[in-house]
């Protein structure tokens, strides 16, 4: 806790990387780890200007996308962590997505240590592929078989019960 | 083009991790760069329910000889009803020699024929556990003086209550910083029909105590817990406890 000599910021403007700002108050930008981090290094130094955290590895649509989430979560903060409500509410949020957004977005929660969105984003990608082939994995991952047959089939053959 | 690509090998960890245990194991296949990557998670649930039990013992040794965490931190198996006793508990050394944290163990089988199995030795001496929940009926014979459970904080039992009351007894006393403790007990064959429960640590307790037959009138439980907090006993044939 930032003793009470120190100042008491209300928000933050955050700054993607294509330059757009983002008033963000307090109490949901303390949903990330790194925008609580320099919230409280700045509170300790005493200063009462409003502070711009640029955010040079997620785009002004990724921004956008945590924010909301932020803002959701910051609404159950007093919660456990099992509100029902909630759950229902960031599975229908991750829902909408791509592929190729649910990338950038579970990037852009790793970066900006919001460990619950990360977490969130990761069972739902792995939910996604769980029941796929190994050739539909590939696809989704973009991953290029690197084996030769030969290994792949000694893999095969070693793990006969992984691969029925 | 909507696909997932460039994510970092942390990211996949965490992507490995949130996959069942099989499914984690599998993508092992994907390419090169994939292949080990599983071998970092720490926590295992196997359900061999269903599998026959060749294939089942060959899973979990694979599982367990290619994982390089050594501290797991969950380990969560129910092994399949043509399990023979022997193989499973070597199998449960095996995993028990990983310095697991939690483990739980299910065998779907009802062991209907008495004496149910004693509680397996590896279990009893594994002194890293933090968590032990033996879902299935074990008889709780325990060999004297090998069990110390140093870090048990919570214990989950389902045991053949014993002929002496001063083995539940012993085995409480084994685990010094206990804080729950939840008892799933057969009425039976215990011919003492009286319990100590002495844990000055404990917080939390259930009891749960059934019996078959209609021969069993009157028991005592003396509980003797200062720091509980959340008592709950229930006893399905409705005596009234004292």
């Amino acid at each position: 806790m930032a003793s009470s000599s120190s100042s008491s910021l209300s928000r933050v403007v955050v700054k993607s990387s294509d330059n757009n700002l983002f008033v963000v108050n307090k109490k949901v930008a303390s949903q990330s780890q790194l925008l609580k981090q320099c919230i409280d290094n700045m509170e300790e130094k005493g200063t009462n200007d409003v502070i711009l955290i640029p955010l040079s590895n997620v785009t002004s649509n990724i921004l956008t996308l945590v924010l909301e989430y932020c803002e959701k979560h910051a609404d159950f903060a007093d919660d456990d962590n099992n509100n029902q409500e909630l759950k229902q509410w960031d599975h229908e949020f991750l829902k909408k997505f791509d592929y190729a957004t649910l990338n950038s977005l579970t990037m852009a929660a790793d970066y900006m240590v919001t460990k619950s969105l990360l977490n969130l984003c990761c069972q739902f990608i792995a939910d996604s592929i769980k029941d796929l082939t190994v050739q539909q994995i590939r696809q989704i991952f973009d991953i290029k078989n690197d084996f030769t047959p030969q290994e792949e089939a000694d893999i095969k053959n070693e793990n006969a019960w992984a691969f029925r | 083009m909507d696909m997932i690509s460039n994510l970092p090998d942390h990211i996949i960890v965490h992507i490995i991790f949130s996959l069942p245990t099989e499914e984690a194991v599998r993508t092992s296949i994907l390419s090169l760069r994939w292949k080990y990557l599983w071998n970092d998670i720490t926590s295992i649930c196997l359900r061999g329910c269903e599998n026959d039990p060749d294939k089942f013992a060959n899973l979990v040794g694979h599982v367990l000889d290619n994982c390089s965490s050594s501290s797991f931190l969950s380990f969560e198996i129910y092994f399949p009803d043509k399990m023979r006793l022997p193989r499973l508990n070597a199998l449960i050394s095996n995993a028990l020699s990983h310095k697991i944290e939690k483990l739980t163990l299910k065998i779907n089988t009802w062991f209907s024929r008495l004496p149910a199995p004693p509680l397996p030795k590896c279990a009893l001496v594994c002194s890293t556990l933090v968590a032990l929940n033996l879902r299935t009926c074990f008889d709780i014979l325990i060999p004297e003086s090998i069990v110390c459970f140093p870090h048990l904080k919570s214990l989950e039992l389902c045991v053949i209550l014993p002929k002496q009351d001063s083995v539940l007894q012993q085995l409480l006393c084994s685990c010094p910083v206990l804080e729950k403790l939840s008892l799933s007990g057969y009425l039976d064959f215990c011919e003492v029909r009286k319990f100590d429960i002495c844990v000055p640590t404990l917080r939390k307790m259930c009891l749960y105590l059934e019996y078959k037959g209609d021969n069993l009138s009157e028991y005592d439980i003396i509980i003797d817990t200062p720091n509980l907090e959340h008592l709950s006993i229930t006893d399905i044939h409705c005596l009234d406890l004292r």
